[in-house]
């Protein structure tokens, strides 16, 4: 509710927590407890005769900010920010078998989806091929913006508040998207005759794949990490 | 009045919290006004602080936390004194009445 001067406690209340929340070591039991503080102070602040406005600011100067207690709460909370790091880690390399999953077996249901279309066989491979190197084009846009965003690809890092359910989960798609392609090969083969040139040509372009895209993002990790590494030894 | 050093509300954390503890479960923000009415206002800490000392008293196993919603209230979190605490009071006890009598021999007037 808004008071006449227009300053609204529940929302300033509400950024107050984001901020703190931003603090890759406060976790959200912690930020719950300091909210809990923040309010009785503002209470008690109230009940003395101060006004709501002045009662959250004073409130928010006595508890101060992630620069007067960050490290201790670091300190304390370093299993959880280590296990959160693993975490963003094993997500990470889900991603990257999501990512490749997914391509896979979208590429094969284009496949199948332009032969039912009565597209040629050929035509359809050449479309399967343009869809797998716009992929690998996609995936280099992808490192290059994480190079010139590098301080909010940081940020964006940091802020993820990643939960094991959150790994399992992406753990299911992965998966579902294997499972997925494994059952799509089948049916992709069985639409093409045996001694059709088109089966090898096919066979081919998924192998080259199998070698292109984890080497693409091989080399983007170890051009990022290089020049991280340059960072940190010489800054 | 002039402030207390430092390294000395550092050393005295614990066993302050610990000694408050001991008289009931407590949160936060009920000991930190406890230690400040006490005091008459002669230790202050940074409110916040005491969060991640408590933190670090409930990882070594000397209390143990849990949330509590009163009727009426809003949830707070409560911190209930543990045996390796109540050992670890204990032990500062005997330390600081040890410095104390230290203090009290040294600063008695020579006769």
């Amino acid at each position: 509710m808004e008071s006449i001067t227009g300053f609204d406690l529940q929302r300033n209340i509400a950024g107050w927590i984001i901020k703190i929340q931003s603090e890759p070591a406060v976790t959200e039991a912690d930020a719950e407890e300091l909210k809990s503080h923040l309010l009785e102070i503002i209470d008690n602040l109230k009940a003395a005769g101060l006004h709501e406005e002045e009662a959250f600011w004073v409130a928010s100067r006595r508890l101060g900010n992630s620069t007067d207690w960050g490290e201790e709460y670091r300190q304390e909370n370093n299993p959880v920010i280590q296990m959160r790091r693993s975490l963003i880690i094993l997500a990470g390399v889900l991603a990257y078998f999501i990512c490749y999953y997914f391509i896979l077996s979208t590429s094969k249901l284009l496949f199948i989806t332009l032969l039912f279309s009565h597209i040629g066989g050929h035509m359809a491979a050449e479309w399967v091929l343009r869809y797998l190197v716009s992929w690998h084009f996609a995936v280099l846009l992808f490192l290059i913006s994480i190079l010139f965003l590098e301080k909010k690809t940081i940020s964006f890092i940091e802020s993820i508040k990643l939960k094991p359910k959150h790994t399992v989960i992406l753990l299911l798609t992965t998966v579902v998207l294997s499972i997925t392609d494994t059952c799509l090969f089948p049916i992709v083969k069985n639409m093409i005759s045996d001694n059709h040139p088109l089966r090898s040509q096919l066979i081919h372009f998924y192998i080259n794949f199998d070698f292109s895209f984890p080497l693409l993002i091989s080399l983007g990790f170890i051009f990022i990490y290089f020049r991280y590494y340059k960072k940190a030894k010489f800054q | 009045m002039k402030s207390i050093l430092r390294e000395l509300m550092g050393a005295s954390a614990i066993p302050i919290i610990l000694s408050a503890l001991q008289n009931g479960d407590s949160y936060g923000y009920e000991i930190v006004q406890r230690v400040k009415e006490l005091t008459n206002g002669g230790i202050t800490w940074k409110e916040a602080s005491i969060y991640p000392v408590l933190k670090k008293l409930e990882n070594e196993g000397m209390v143990k936390s849990y949330w509590k919603v009163q009727t009426g209230q809003r949830p707070r979190r409560y911190y209930t004194l543990l045996t390796d605490g109540k050992k670890q009071l204990e032990k500062n006890t005997q330390e600081w009445e040890l410095i104390q009598t230290v203090f009290a021999t040294l600063l008695k007037p020579a006769t």
